[in-house]
């Protein structure tokens, strides 16, 4: 039995090409791709690949200097901004300098679309806040000044207020970017749980390849010069994409462990290490970070860790022989036996 | 709940005021005396009936309309430039009305110092009309260029300049005046409600009027843009439509204001503040009421006090409004820590 893909794309673009107008300068070209309903995903690519003004084509905007982008099916080129509004909601990376207002009455604000010429709530969006507050965990921070928030609350109330729009589609732009590593987790794992559970496709950009690689549903790829590329992270990673857009000179990615490594610096030799469990680990961690290779043949240079009280590092290079207290010392002398 | 309080409270105090711009100025008039006349009756002196009918009600009516024209319009400004400092006429409206007024004052061969009172009815409206050209002509000219610039920022800075440059044709035309020629115009630079005739009243009545309609109509697209442009756009507002709009509807307020009264200082920057602060919110929904009552009432209060009640003396209505606001933007300022946030 052929198992048929569920296609019932919230957006897709046809041959897109972004960038700027005056002067014409193209960023990115022959972009396809789709987005699905409940699917989260994550665009990454390197600075100045193009990842903002694609999200802001996407969102529409900016003008796409060719081709065409489908919302719903139909061209956002021939949806008025209101209808474009009740499809879609935007989390920028603008500031918002905003006075005096309550995170909730900033939430109501993504009501905008759908309330009369004053701007009266109904019931109905009444009902539509208190949802986003909480689908977006900001309930407790309802009657907080925004200017007072922290960023990653913040972030959280924009998130509310993109959802109280009720898009099918929602565009963030790097809504990472200024959070610390748990705060991060958290957004990520919001908009994942979020587009699950509400059928919503959330699209979003970031520089956090690990966090992406964990959560995404499929990731797009947009390499600096080159073809826009999707598919599941552990596709882009098999095929090789995902090493391809983020080779530097400085680092690579090692697609065993899905994590980047800096590159060993030139001429630095192989080092062994014996020794146990958590300390041989940060030792090992250490000296990759210094640049030596770690090896487990015999070599010139080795290194035992005694364990003890406290706890000590034994080199033996070429005879010589060095007791270390600590590893940022034991790294020290490594570079000064180096330079011999 | 607090805020319909708060709301209620400012139109009382409106009231209030009003009734002592009535009573109180060069004579008392007793408030028994004061209903008297206005139902229509008499009061137990004669003249009290003239002085309410033909100076204190003109000039109360036309400082609520001042007041609450500049106040809304400078809430406007403050809103649509993301700026506290923005007040109505950053966009050099009231340069503008000023070279008109200074064309006319300096140049044409006025008697005197008391040219206004020379010229009679003609000359008044003459005034009114130069100015709003004036007024009239540096708005065009920004509005031509708002439809080809994308940030508000440029628009303001460009506001500015045409300020600067109508400013500098004024001193011009001053340099070349003879000095009862420039006691006149600096006269009308100071401001005042009581020039305002009952046969003016329907115009300027119209013209605030209408630009209040146009600040109701525009509470919402107002709200959207306290997120920023972009958010604004994201959600369907037509940022563009939406910002040519409050130009418009700030002018009218400013223009005309400014066109019957002269360039007033200082109300349409201070009073959209003190109701941010009174209401603790930058909901327009909530503050366009309270920034009407308060404007109204600060105008009739600056005025009140440019008088001198009990003495024969007056100051010009410009310094009292200035001593007014000037502390209240200070205080409000140093209040916040960060004054980006202060509006």
């Amino acid at each position: 039995m052929e198992i048929q893909p569920v296609k019932d794309p919230v957006l897709i673009t046809q041959n897109l090409a972004v960038g700027y107008l005056r002067p014409r300068r193209v960023v990115a070209c022959k972009i396809n791709m789709s987005l699905e309903r409940g699917e989260f995903v994550c665009l990454l690519g390197p600075n100045g690949a193009g990842k903002s003004t694609l999200i802001r084509t996407l969102a529409g905007m900016q003008p796409p200097l060719n081709g065409r982008v489908c919302l719903m099916g139909k061209a956002l080129a021939d949806l008025s901004a209101t209808e474009v509004a009740r499809m879609l909601s935007v989390v920028l990376t603008d500031r918002i300098g905003i006075g005096i207002v309550s995170a909730r009455d900033l939430v109501a604000l993504g009501r905008y679309p759908h309330t009369n010429w004053i701007g009266r709530l109904t019931d109905e969006d009444e009902q539509a806040v208190l949802w986003a507050l909480r689908a977006a965990g900001a309930a407790h921070l309802a009657h907080r000044n925004v200017a007072e928030l922290s960023d990653g609350e913040r972030q959280k109330v924009l998130i509310a207020r993109a959802l109280a729009q009720q898009p099918d589609l929602l565009i963030l732009d790097e809504p990472t970017a200024f959070l610390d590593l748990p705060r991060r987790v958290e957004i990520m794992a919001l908009l994942r749980n979020l587009a699950h559970a509400t059928g919503k496709a959330i699209l979003l950009s970031t520089h956090d390849l690990a966090l992406a690689l964990r959560c995404a549903d499929r990731l797009c790829l947009l390499p600096m010069d080159g073809a826009l590329q999707t598919g599941a992270p552990e596709d882009l990673i098999l095929n090789g994409a995902y090493e391809g857009a983020f080779q530097s000179e400085g680092a690579r990615f090692d697609a065993d462990t899905g994590a980047f490594v800096l590159n060993a610096h030139l001429g630095r030799s192989a080092i062994s290490v014996s020794g146990q469990g958590r300390a041989a680990y940060w030792t090992k961690h250490a000296l990759e970070r210094a640049g030596f290779r770690v090896t487990d043949a015999e070599s010139a240079c080795h290194i035992e860790i005694r364990e003890g009280e406290p706890r000590s590092w034994r080199v033996e290079r070429d005879g010589a022989i060095r007791e270390c207290p600590s590893i940022y010392e034991l790294i020290a002398s490594l570079g000064g036996l180096n330079r011999d | 709940m607090s805020r319909r309080i708060v709301a209620l409270g400012l139109f009382l105090l409106l009231l209030i005021a009003f009734g002592l711009s009535l009573s109180l100025g060069s004579v008392r008039i007793p408030l028994g005396d004061l209903l008297g006349i206005l139902a229509g009756g008499d009061a137990s002196v004669p003249a009290w009936a003239i002085i309410v009918h033909t100076i204190r009600l003109p000039k109360a009516l036309t400082a609520v309309l001042a007041g609450t024209a500049l106040s809304v319009s400078g809430l406007q400004m403050q809103t649509l430039f993301r700026n506290p400092l923005a007040d109505p006429f950053v966009l050099g409206i009231n340069a503008g009305a000023s070279l008109g007024v200074a064309i006319v004052v300096l140049t044409v061969g006025s008697v005197g110092g008391v040219l206004i009172a020379g010229l009679g009815l003609l000359g008044d409206l003459s005034l009114v009309a130069a100015a709003s050209l004036g007024a009239g002509a540096v708005f065009g000219c920004v509005l031509l260029i708002s439809a080809r610039v994308q940030s508000a920022m440029t628009l303001l800075i460009l506001g500015l300049m045409f300020g600067y440059a109508t400013g500098a044709f004024v001193s011009i035309l001053i340099y070349f005046a003879i000095p009862e020629q420039i006691q006149s115009y600096i006269l009308w630079t100071f401001g005042s409600f009581g020039s305002v005739t009952w046969r003016q009243m329907p115009v300027f009545t119209a013209a605030i009027f209408l630009g209040l309609l146009l600040a109701f109509l525009c509470v919402k697209p107002l709200n959207a843009l306290l997120l920023g442009e972009n958010y604004a756009r994201s959600m369907g507002l037509n940022v563009k439509r939406a910002r040519v709009w409050v130009l418009v509807n700030a002018s009218i307020l400013a223009g005309a204001t400014t066109a019957f009264c002269g360039p007033i200082a200082f109300l349409g920057l201070a009073v959209p503040h003190l109701c941010r602060s009174l209401l603790h919110t930058s909901d327009h929904r909530a503050l366009m009421p309270a920034v009407t009552c308060l404007g109204a009432t600060l105008a009739l209060l600056a005025d009140l006090i440019a008088h001198l009640p009990g003495s024969p003396y007056a100051l010009p209505l410009n310094a009292v409004t200035s001593l007014i606001g000037a502390p209240i933007v200070i205080g409000f300022i140093l209040h916040r820590k960060n004054a980006s946030q202060a509006f």
